[in-house]
């Protein structure tokens, strides 16, 4: 039994090692709750309690115009409330955000909160890639956004790569440096992960940038790597990604993603929309990635197809819980639950 | 002087509310002070934040230099000029060594300050993440947690693209290692102006209603890249037509009779003190 | 009650205020307020002519256990009176124990990170004269600057520069003597050796 760890995630430009031994985890989840709207304590069937989110509805996204240029300039700087309010949580069931359609069922009748995840608890180990499926509405992404600290969960501990403390009561400077130095994320629109007015180079360059790499040489030289790895031609660096494909912009977050060389990669229905014979090739891209970097994923998708070429593991979420989880190939095998069984059945 | 308005104008309230934001801005270099902005006989942007300072710290004993891209003369200098000395009785000057107090727009004088003079610089656009960032809110906190990710990527593109930084003028600055700050339209030239001086730096933006300041012996950077050092204008091989002076920042005039170039010193008062020492 | 003093409102203010900014710019530099002083007719002059130079309806002050100070401050300026948890300016006209200052500094307010200007100004006042020798360096200083001051002002340089607020956060400080004597330590100046 070695006494090495298996796995470092070793980041270069900070130069800092967080050592993870062969059998903890790299991330660490459990009681993940999300809400929109005022939870309330006596709702029947709910384990939770009402009341604020963590942090106050402090997200690293949301409460930010998603364009530049957007004109918000009150004139009166810094007065009245904290900024970062008014986030999420506040919004009181925004369908769109909370997953689509039939989130009925997912609605306190006493109070209107709209639930999104109830007591959600996984774990990611290195090199591994977890899947989590469900449809529109399970929470999947929610979890993803939370997990990236878009989104502020309502309760729930994240342990990360070997620290001991809950990530999601870290401050905003702290939060948004794991962001940067150990994850990665791909957005299932690129417009979200992606600055259409920037030349491809350069929001791949970004996160290195961020992680306090000045060296144009150096910055150049890495993205052109990157580049290659996700299979875009060198020469397109210098347009925008709003000339791209859907699947060249996807590689393109890829890029981005593992620039810094994180050792978690979110990936949130990345190839939901593209053509099929597009989503090979990205998927095809991942696949080569996380086989090289030794990198540990979450996948979240819809399609069971898409879990099944590449998920190690999977969860099966339904109404925000996780209804079944196990080997990847033993849930295809034999799916035990009966919404499982319907997901496995319309795959083949 | 007129006797009808205060000294200086502005009513002690105005100055008081100035003066709070000076000190303020001092104490923390290269951070934009919010102050509440009055009315002034001038339109806005025109350079009513830069008045405001000018007229919040001026003294009956201060000597004043007023000057527009370098010049002492243009329309914008002389009615500053004018109206300051209609309610403060100042003494004027057009020798930058003489000045204790200037007011400029877009232009640092050549001959270096000293530790009793005041540089007061008009600013058209304090917020150097304007161009990359629209929301005031959103710049504030990017300000107040150091986050100029987007001010660097900006500048990255720049140098994808065109491989050099195109900005000509108002160059972004790291003022003590803290804030980037925006040193007003100046041109790159006058940047290393800025770094460990011996004067005062004060920076009035009237319509944004904000302070910034630089004291004498601060660290004032350019931002820029590691390998991509920042530079100035070059005016090598040429001299300014009228007194000779070399090493200057120089405008380029065209003749309008002839249709020949030349060059002039930007700096007319330092022109006129070489001219007229030369005899 | 204005009529007794000779202190011009326009000019004079102008003129403190010009010391006051020099010394802000230069830190540890002494400018001298006695002429000033001397125009007023109070208990405390010099603490009233920065009074006169800075306060008025539009900010907030505390005064630390002088009510007669604090009342003719008021009556002057028409500043908001404020406890020390959010006043702007906070006057402390005497001497007072290492406790005093350091709750008075753990209580100031030392602005946010987006707000970092909305924070105290500590305006201290010290019977003796400065026989304490002062090191200061940090933006305005060439270098390093030695001054001589006085055990109160150097305890509260101290104290302040102990409290190690986090940049920008922080105190800015005005010392005055009764010799009518001035430095400044804003917030990025510290002592050195």
């Amino acid at each position: 039994m070695p006494d090495e760890p298996v796995l470092s995630l070793y980041n270069p430009q900070q130069g800092q090692e967080y050592l993870v031994e062969p059998d903890e985890p790299v991330l660490s989840l459990s009681g993940l709750t999300m809400y929109y709207g005022q939870g309330c304590p006596e709702c029947e069937g709910d384990p939770g309690r009402g009341g604020d989110p963590l942090r106050g509805g402090d997200p690293l996204r949301g409460g930010e115009p998603e364009r530049k240029g957007d004109p918000g300039r009150g004139g009166a700087p810094g007065r009245g409330g904290a900024p970062g309010r008014g986030g999420a949580p506040e919004r009181g069931g925004d369908p769109e955000r909370a997953g689509g359609v039939g989130l009925e069922k997912n609605r306190c009748p006493r109070c209107g909160a709209i639930w999104a995840l109830r007591g959600v608890s996984l774990s990611l180990f290195p090199g591994e890639v977890l899947g989590i499926v469900g449809e529109s509405g399970s929470g999947k992404s929610t979890l993803a956004r939370c997990l990236y600290f878009d989104e502020s969960p309502r309760a729930g501990t994240l342990r990360l790569l070997g620290r001991p403390e809950n990530a999601f009561l870290l401050s905003r400077q702290a939060r948004k440096q794991i962001r940067r130095e150990s994850m990665g994320m791909v957005y299932q629109n690129p417009l979200a992960g992606l600055k259409m007015d920037y030349s491809v180079a350069a929001n791949i360059a970004e996160n290195l940038i961020a992680a306090n790499c000045k060296n144009v040489a150096r910055l150049k030289q890495r993205v052109y790597e990157l580049l290659e790895i996700v299979e875009i031609p060198a020469y397109r660096g210098k347009e925008t990604p709003a000339s791209f494909s859907g699947g060249m912009q996807q590689r393109v977050q890829i890029a981005k993603a593992i620039a810094n060389r994180p050792g978690i990669l979110l990936l949130d229905e990345v190839t939901t929309g593209l053509d099929l014979s597009v989503q090979a090739k990205v998927l095809d891209v991942i696949k080569k990635i996380i086989r090289e970097a030794g990198i540990a994923a979450i996948l979240v998708s819809h399609d069971l197809a898409v879990i099944r070429l590449l998920a190690d593991r999977t969860l099966v979420m339904l109404d925000g819980e996780v209804i079944e989880r196990g080997l990847t190939d033993q849930i295809l095998e034999n799916p035990r639950h009966f919404y499982t069984q319907q997901l496995v059945y319309s795959l083949l | 002087m007129n006797r009808d308005y205060n000294f200086a104008y502005l009513d002690e309230g105005a100055k008081k509310e100035i003066r709070r934001s000076i000190l303020k801005a001092v104490a923390i270099p290269g951070y934009q002070v919010p102050f509440g902005s009055r009315e002034l006989p001038i339109g806005r942007g025109w350079g009513t934040g830069g008045l405001q300072i000018t007229l919040s710290i001026l003294l009956p004993s201060d000597i004043l230099k007023v000057i527009d891209q370098g010049s002492d003369d243009s329309v914008n200098a002389v009615s500053i000029k004018r109206l300051i000395k209609e309610c403060a009785a100042v003494g004027v000057t057009t020798d930058s060594e003489a000045a204790t107090v200037i007011q400029t727009r877009h232009r640092i004088p050549e001959i270096p300050l000293r530790g009793d003079q005041i540089l007061v610089l008009q600013v058209p656009e304090p917020e150097p993440l304007r161009l990359v960032e629209g929301s005031d809110l959103v710049s504030r906190r990017m300000h107040g947690e150091k986050d100029y990710n987007l001010i660097w990527l900006r500048l990255f593109e720049d140098l994808i693209q065109f491989n050099e930084i195109t900005a000509a003028a108002g160059y972004p600055v790291m003022v003590h290692d803290r804030y980037v700050a925006s040193p007003s339209p100046i041109p790159r030239y006058d940047v290393p102006k800025l770094n460990m001086a011996q004067c005062l730096y004060l920076f009035g933006a009237g319509r944004e209603k904000k302070i910034y300041a630089i004291p004498p012996y601060t660290k004032v950077e350019a931002l820029s890249f590691d390998d991509v050092p920042f530079q100035v204008e070059s005016f090598a091989g040429h001299a300014c037509g009228k007194c000779g002076a070399r090493d200057v920042f120089l405008d380029e005039i065209y003749d309008e009779r002839t249709g020949e170039k030349y060059y002039q010193c930007s700096d007319s008062g330092y022109c006129e003190g070489r001219r007229r020492g030369a005899g | 009650m204005l009529k007794k003093h000779k202190f011009d409102f326009a000019l004079d203010t102008a003129a403190v205020f010009r010391l006051l900014l020099e010394c802000f710019a230069n830190p540890g530099r002494k400018n001298n307020l006695a002429a000033y002083g001397a125009k007023l007719e109070a208990a405390n002059p010099l603490l009233l002519a920065i009074a006169l130079v800075l306060l008025d309806n539009e900010t907030t002050c505390y005064t630390h256990n002088d009510r007669r100070l604090e009342q003719e401050i008021l009556e002057l300026t028409n500043c908001g009176r404020a406890a020390v948890e959010e006043a702007r300016y906070i006057i402390v006209p005497a001497a007072v124990s290492a406790e005093e200052k350091r709750e008075i500094l753990t209580r100031c307010p030392r602005g946010s990170f987006e707000s970092p200007h909305e924070s105290a100004t500590i305006i201290v006042y010290a019977d003796q004269g400065g026989e304490r020798r002062l090191a200061l360096r940090g933006p305005g200083i060439q270098g390093r600057r030695r001054l001589l001051v006085s055990d109160e002002a150097l305890a509260w340089v101290r104290e302040i520069g102990e409290r190690d607020f986090e940049y920008p956060l922080g105190a800015d400080l005005i010392a005055l003597s009764s010799d009518g004597e001035m430095f400044c330590v804003p917030r990025l100046v510290k002592e050195v050796a």
